[in-house]
């Protein structure tokens, strides 16, 4: 096969796949999201970006497929490259390559050549499924996020609703409401509409608050980040609708029922249509508003849509900071001890190396004579030697005492020293392939978790009826992303490990040898997404306490699995016998290398969900428990 | 090789106008000239020593298998034998008791015995110099060499193989910085390391090993330098350092799958199925062999003893006859040695071009 052909239809399958990434992105932006609210009906994506943001948007876009192309194709030729050692294992005669066979520029038939643009052809053919869309429309959605297109909107429209308006304090303007006062309530009093008061007081009120800051001049001043012209066309639209609102209200109403329904409607209408518009422009302001002065409507607004933003993604990024550290820590503890147990400093160990030094440095025989014992005043050994009693200690006298105790102190240092640098490089390796399983897995189902709820077909479930389907068919790809982030993490081990240099015979050792382990990895991946799902969707129905125990169940679980990894994962000529005098044996030491990452994580995860979110009317508020101390955001408090 | 080609059928027309344009010999007459064949004790699968008892070993097999001796290289100078060994009337007649079977692995050890004992260094003997003085055939796997060629008459290629090297399945290879181990070597090989060079340097050439690559070349380049950086820890020949060599295959390969030799280097059909016989041994031979080595047969012609010239020139005008077309000897002593074993795609190649489509 021609390595520059190969290249060359390698990238013919990656420009067929940009071709698809455009043509899907594309259609994505003509797309209308928000079809839902009345005003934003015919609101395409593309009209809410700028082209700056949809063009990072189309490379991030890009950039999934490709990398879901080269995963692929890297994956076949691994496959392939392990499936032709097994066959050469079996075959007799040489396996190398045929003459000419690399240079070969006329057999285009062979198999090979096709394979690129067969994989990029599944690729498309794969995400055009209706089956696999959440697979895409994940990638969509994560690389809208990167871009900074906007997205979220039902979220935020979700939080909007929340908020108790008629709980603002009465200087809060209200210019609608007091006119309804004035003008209407007492025409509904009375009348058999009379319990439509409640819920056209609240319409009336999200107006109140909302409209202003996204209408008129004032819109600039909350909202300068972008200015698209189809947001001030919607907001002229809106404009228009408060103005006829304010139209009706604003002189006495008839005491009709036609009149009090057209108030009703209308204001309903307007308060969706407010609360759609003010959404729209609050996320294409980066999720900020401007110049906020305290304590006025706006300024509650804002505290109240900041405070479960991201709750869940803070958390992960906080529990994996913290889980690194822990794990590594953990690892080291469990590495140390056990090469303390088995190859300890003794005296013995130590001789030959104080003996070579001292040569090195020309010393005089005597001098070395002398210094072949343990001197006295030497720092501690893991252990005595067998063959050095504590007589063996000898207080050395005269000049060459103090050479003999710099020496022997000199390498006892040195070799503690190497040894902590080998054990913390080892522990980090063996945490990393680990930390890349699991973020790819928690990451996975957090951003599939948020497109599902972005496309509405994540609904709310109740602890006693658990959605197992819903939540295990969402746990598939991140099982699927743990494989791959440890296969990752592990092979960049290798490859440093090697110089940067593998050959393909190394390739397919390092795969034949850890094939088991990297596949069991699925079921923690598994694990740790279901675990994340429960967590995120549960932990506002309970209280703190049970989220934290849930989180350590679920860690227990995962480690429970990790030892059946090891169990299952190891080759038997890696197993080794419990050392006397060690607490734990040879399975436990790698269940705690390696699932201790996972461990913390879902500890953390659980931890840092309760206390970074703080929902109005949540369990804290209801049941009057106290606020927790940290992270809670100073203006909540008011809410 | 043209050369060769003509000396070979020089020799074998000098055979055939002996036997049909002098005297018909007599079948009768007393026999004086011994063709001694050289086999090995345990070069598996080519040539190695089984047992007179072996249920390979039949009432069709020829002299060489008939005294317990087995391989593909073996089969092959049997059947040549078992030719010769029928009187057509017009070539010099061969009888069974005219054939003396060496066994080259117990020859090669008691010299190296004997010269161990005038030295202290580690003596060094290479099988081909027997060749001439205690064999006249060498029936095992010999690779050709532009040496081997210009001393010695060589049959056609009747194999192909290639250097390989084997590793435990779930070894863990060492750090560069710690290949001077007391109990364990880094590459463990059977017989010289000239003979091995051209087959490392192919392994590091292919981007191999690349961590070691220095301490191999200065470990080849100066092996008793090498020795001396590294000395064994005692006196037994336990594997140690980078290099370390034993006489048998199945030395090395018993210390390979103990876990004392991280990389099993040889010619791959030789060590994977010593590695084979090794119970429970999980080793892999990766994805790809390093060089192209042709088996053949080497013979030393002395004309001056002329019945001898003329049985070594009849028999690689049979073996010749019987390996160019299809129903091939070379088919027969492969399924006879391999069985239904997949041949790779060279060796495939290579038998297709011996000898035409099967």
């Amino acid at each position: 096969m021609n390595g520059l052909i190969y290249a060359g239809v390698v990238l013919a399958g990656a420009v067929t796949l940009l071709i698809e990434a455009y043509r899907n992105y594309n259609s994505s932006l003509t797309s209308i999201p928000f079809k839902e609210h009345p005003i934003l009906q015919n609101v395409e994506v593309a009209k809410l970006c700028t082209p700056r943001e949809k063009n990072i948007g189309f490379m991030f876009y890009s950039l999934l497929y490709l990398v879901s192309y080269v995963v692929i194709l890297s994956s076949t030729e691994v496959y392939e490259l392990v499936s032709q050692a097994a066959q050469a294992n079996s075959e007799v005669g040489p396996t190398d390559a045929l003459i000419g066979e690399g240079n070969d520029p006329f057999g285009l038939a062979g198999t090979q050549y096709g394979k690129p643009i067969f994989i990029s052809a599944a690729i498309i053919s794969i995400f055009s499924l209706g089956a696999l869309r959440p697979v895409e429309s994940t990638m969509r959605s994560l690389a809208h996020r990167l871009a900074g297109v906007p997205r979220g909107v039902y979220n935020v429209i979700e939080d909007l609703h929340a908020i108790p308006f008629h709980e603002f304090p009465v200087e809060c303007p209200k210019p609608l409401t007091d006119m309804f006062d004035k003008n209407a309530r007492k025409v509904f009093e009375g009348s058999y509409d009379e319990s439509q008061i409640k819920t056209i007081e609240t319409s009336l009120r999200t107006v109140d608050y909302l409209a202003p800051a996204i209408t008129g001049k004032l819109r600039i001043q909350y909202f300068p980040f972008t200015q698209l012209d189809k947001m001030s066309e919607l907001s002229t639209i809106l404009e228009g609708k408060v103005e006829e609102l304010k139209d009706i209200l604003k002189k006495p109403l008839e005491e009709e029922e036609t009149d009090r329904q057209k108030v009703f409607h209308l204001a309903n209408s307007v308060a969706n249509d407010t609360i759609a518009l003010f959404a729209v422009h609050f996320l294409r302001n980066n999720r900020a508003i401007k110049h906020v002065r305290e304590d006025t409507a706006i300024s509650r607004i804002y505290d109240s849509i900041q405070r479960s933003y991201q709750v869940e993604l803070n958390s992960f990024a906080m529990g994996m900071l913290l889980s690194i550290c822990a794990a590594v820590i953990a690892a080291f503890g469990a590495y140390y001890l056990w090469v303390v147990t088995v190859a300890p400093i003794t005296p013995e160990a130590l001789q030959a190396s104080v003996v070579q030094r001292l040569e090195t440095q020309e010393q005089r025989p005597e001098m070395i004579a002398v210094c072949r014992m343990t001197p006295a005043n030497v720092g501690r050994f893991d252990a005595p030697s067998p063959g050095i009693t504590d007589a063996g200690l000898t207080p050395l006298e005269g000049p060459e005492a103090k050479a003999c105790e710099a020496a022997w102190n000199g390498n006892l240092k040195t070799r503690l020293s190497e040894r902590r640098q080998l054990i913390l490089a080892e522990s980090f390796w063996a945490v990393f392939g680990v930390f890349l399983a699991c973020a790819f897995a928690a990451i996975s189902a957090v951003f599939g978790r948020d497109v599902r709820k972005e496309d509405n077909s994540w609904p709310e479930w109740k602890i006693r009826r658990i959605p197992f389907l819903r939540l295990f068919s969402m746990a598939i790809v991140p099982a699927l992303l743990a494989v791959l982030g440890v296969a990752i993490g592990s092979f960049i081990k290798f490859w440093v490990d090697s110089s940067f240099n593998v050959t393909e015979n190394q390739i397919a050792f390092f795969f034949q040898s850890k094939w088991a382990f990297f596949a069991m990895h699925a079921g923690l991946g598994f694990i740790v997404a279901i675990a994340v799902l429960f967590l995120t969707d549960q932990h506002d129905n309970m209280h703190d306490a049970t989220t934290f125990f849930l989180g350590f169940v679920f860690a227990l679980i995962a480690l429970g699995w990790y030892y059946l990894t090891i169990i299952a994962g190891y080759p038997a000529e890696f197993m080794r016998g419990r050392p006397e005098g060690l607490p734990f044996g040879f399975e436990t030491r790698e269940t705690i290398i390696f699932g201790a990452h996972t461990f913390f994580f879902l500890i953390f995860f659980s931890i840092f969900l309760e206390i970074t979110e703080d929902r109005p009317g949540d369990k804290r508020s209801s049941a009057g428990l106290k606020p927790p101390l940290i992270f809670r955001p100073k203006k909540a408090k008011a809410a | 090789m043209m050369r060769l080609l003509a000396i070979l059928l020089l020799v074998c027309s000098a055979g055939a106008v002996t036997a049909q344009g002098t005297t018909r010999v007599d079948p009768d007459r007393e026999v004086s000239v011994e063709l001694r064949i050289g086999v090995r004790g345990s070069a598996r699968p080519f040539s190695y020593y089984t047992s007179v008892l072996s249920p390979n070993i039949s009432t069709k097999s020829g002299p060489l298998r008939a005294k317990g001796y087995d391989g593909y290289m073996v089969y092959i100078c049997d059947e040549v034998l078992k030719q010769m060994l029928i009187d057509d009337g017009r070539s010099p007649p061969l009888h069974a008791n005219q054939i003396k079977t060496v066994n080259i692995d117990t020859t090669m050890a008691a010299r190296r015995a004997l010269a161990q004992k005038e030295t202290t260094d580690t003596v060094v003997l290479d099988r081909f110099d027997l060749l001439g003085e205690e064999v006249d055939i060498l029936c095992d796997p010999a690779s050709i060499t532009r040496d081997r060629v210009r001393q010695f008459a060589v049959s056609p290629p009747l194999f192909m193989t290639g250097v390989g090297y084997l590793s435990l399945r779930h070894s863990v290879p060492p750090s560069s910085d710690t290949l001077c181990r007391p109990d364990k070597a880094l590459m463990g090989f059977v017989g010289t390391t000239n003979a091995l060079t051209g087959g490392v340097q192919s392994i590091l050439d292919a981007g191999e090993w690349k961590k070691y690559r220095d301490q191999i070349i200065t470990a080849l380049r100066n092996p008793t330098a090498a020795r001396e950086n590294c000395p064994p820890p005692d006196a037994s020949n336990k594997p140690h350092g980078i290099l370390w060599s034993a006489n048998t295959h199945d030395e090395v390969a018993e210390k390979f799958c103990d876990g004392a030799i991280d990389f099993y280097v040889g010619d791959i059909e030789i060590i994977a199925t010593h590695a084979r016989e090794n119970t429970g041994c999980q080793w892999s031979s990766g994805a790809r062999s390093f060089t192209n080595d042709r088996y053949a047969i080497f013979a030393d012609i002395d004309y001056g003893q002329q019945e001898k010239a003329l049985l070594i020139g009849r028999f690689f005008e049979v073996l010749n006859r019987e390996i160019a077309t299809s129903d091939s000897l070379l088919d027969r002593a492969y399924i006879a040695t391999f069985g239904a074993a997949p041949r790779s795609q060279k060796l495939d190649l290579f038998f297709w071009s011996m000898r035409g489509e099967p």
